[in-house]
């Protein structure tokens, strides 16, 4: 037998030698060959699987964060490391190009990862051209990548969106995203079942979606524009979640809610901006397959109308007014039986009164053996 | 003091004290799982240490007899590599497959003290070196594919933050 050499050694006596080295010396032993790389792999990938590039990352960091790429599941990119805006800042990277570019080609590769945020939250100065746009031409291959977060203060270029094709979340918090762009890629990711969208990134044709979502369950969204522009939502064929967030006009869900009454097969609405009026009240307590419910009322006949919604098991109720919702509360706990949490924001409330009932039906709902109610008041 | 017949696979045989022989995790189970203990005639045959690494071995053990037992320690930090003694450094000067087949014999024995030593020997041959320097000292090949090569070209470009 000739003499062996290093290659022979098993795994475990590398590891021996592998703890006597430091990192810089360790990064250098991936560099070797096939065989050391795919050992510092399974040593230190595990490191890696979740990893957040943000302005402090560092090189040796991020080099054993490139070498370990196949093992990323999760990743947050901030685009703030490659901020080249040098006042009042002594980190980041100073060829940002250069090593955008080394992130690129890294994340081409990332063959499982599953998450990816993409934030530019401070205002960013840097030579590199449409970073979202880079990312997305970079990950639009990887097979596993079903969830996506980009959140942008400042316009950005997500052409490339739609080369995407296997996403099943996708967050999309931006000033702005061209219609067009939005329903191809919905178009192209036929497994999209959550949609979340900033507050007017899209201000019209949200319709122009409704047939490309066949699989979409969970949508949250938020614009000013007339009501006709998210209408077509309701044909969403498995929509069950609703969130609505921010400033709208007076009334505009009434035909919203109309349709989705129609339908019946909505579980969760929330409707956070805007009080809803009599008319809108009175078609959301004909979505009766409703169980959790957020919204704003103005009135006393508003919220005692919700007492319809017999099915209900969370209600998270905001007032716009002080007055005294107590009675109309007693309503609700009197008539839905699956409560499980009321929550009041901003109302005028006896909370005596009101432990009172929750006690008395508590008392009733362990005879049933169903869960009790909790009362949360904000004050 | 009792001995015990340590048989090398190239079946040599070699009286070794009992003391000795049970610095080996392997040999001291094997003892005792198999009651040779007292046993003067038995033989443990040791197939995959030769005779020459074998008394290397024997060697090493004899002298760090007393050593207290190495303790364990936090495992992911690096470790001193500084703290060899002169003997051991006079002892491991080998050519390189005898570090190797050291490494095998101390790994298959279970000799953790001989282990540690010559991983750490290793190890001081790996520090401060470049790859292209570290596969001539090993002489191992560069078995990337250009693809792979330009990735790790490329990753060591991350800039230095300022």
């Amino acid at each position: 037998m000739s003499a062996p050499n290093i290659e022979e050694l098993h795994d475990d006596c590398l590891y021996y030698i592998f703890q006597f080295l430091s990192t810089e010396d360790r990064i250098i032993f991936a560099q070797v060959c096939k065989r050391f790389r795919q050992f510092f792999i399974n040593q230190c990938g595990s490191k890696y699987r979740e990893y957040i590039l943000e302005k402090y990352s560092t090189r040796i960091e991020l080099i054993q964060f490139c070498t370990c790429r196949e093992m990323v599941t999760s990743l947050t990119i901030d685009l703030d490391h490659f901020n080249t805006a040098r006042c009042f800042r002594n980190y980041g990277c100073i060829a940002s190009e250069n090593c955008f570019g080394i992130l690129c080609q890294t994340l081409a590769g990332m063959i499982g990862l599953e998450h990816l945020v993409v934030k530019q939250l401070v205002f960013l100065i840097t030579p590199i051209v449409k970073p979202f746009d880079q990312i997305l031409a970079a990950v639009r291959h990887l097979p596993k990548l079903k969830r996506l977060e980009m959140h942008a203060i400042n316009d950005c270029s997500l052409d490339h969106l739609s080369q995407l094709r296997h996403l099943e979340n996708l967050q999309i918090l931006v000033p702005k995203i061209p219609p067009t762009t939005l329903v191809k890629s919905c178009k192209s990711n036929g497994n999209l079942s959550s949609l979340h969208l900033g507050y007017a990134c899209v201000q019209k044709n949200l319709r122009d979606i409704v047939p490309y979502c066949k699989n979409l369950e969970v949508l949250k969204f938020g614009m000013s524009a007339n009501s006709s522009e998210y209408l077509p939502l309701a044909m969403l064929p498995k929509l069950r979640e609703l969130s609505y967030f921010g400033i709208r006009r007076s009334g505009s869900f009434e035909p919203l809610l109309s349709a989705l009454a129609a339908k019946s097969q909505l579980t969760h609405l929330s409707i956070d901006g805007g009080s809803l009026t009599l008319k809108e009240t009175s078609q959301l307590v004909r979505i009766q397959s409703l169980r959790h419910c957020k919204c704003f009322c103005s009135s006393t006949e508003c919220v005692e109308m919700l007492a319809k919604l017999t099915n209900l098991e969370e209600l998270c109720l905001s007032m716009s007014c002080s007055l005294d919702i107590s009675i109309s509360l007693l309503t609700i706990i009197a008539s839905c039986k699956n409560l499980k949490l009321l929550r009041i924001a901003m109302g005028k409330v006896n909370t005596r009164v009101l432990d009172d009932a929750i006690r008395l039906e508590n008392a009733k709902a362990n005879e049933n053996t169903k869960s009790p109610i909790v009362l949360e008041v904000d004050k | 003091m009792p001995s015990i017949k340590l048989q090398s696979s190239d079946e040599e045989i070699f009286d070794t004290d009992i003391q000795i022989a049970k610095c080996s995790g392997t040999i001291k189970t094997m003892l005792e799982d198999c009651g040779m203990e007292d046993d003067e005639n038995a033989i443990v045959p040791l197939p995959n240490v030769n005779s020459t690494i074998l008394r290397k071995v024997l060697t090493w053990a004899h002298y760090h007899k007393d050593d207290p037992q190495p303790t364990e320690d936090d495992e992911s930090k690096e470790k001193r590599t500084d703290d060899i003694i002169s003997w051991d450094a006079d002892f491991l000067k080998v050519d390189q497959g005898t570090l190797f087949e050291l490494i095998l014999a101390a790994n298959y024995l279970d000799i953790k003290g001989l282990l540690e030593l010559t991983c750490k020997t290793v190890a001081n041959m790996i520090k401060g070196k470049t790859p292209e320097e570290i596969r001539k000292t090993f002489n191992i090949k560069k078995d990337f594919t250009p693809a792979e090569e330009e990735q790790v070209r490329k990753e060591n470009e991350w800039c230095e933050e300022k």
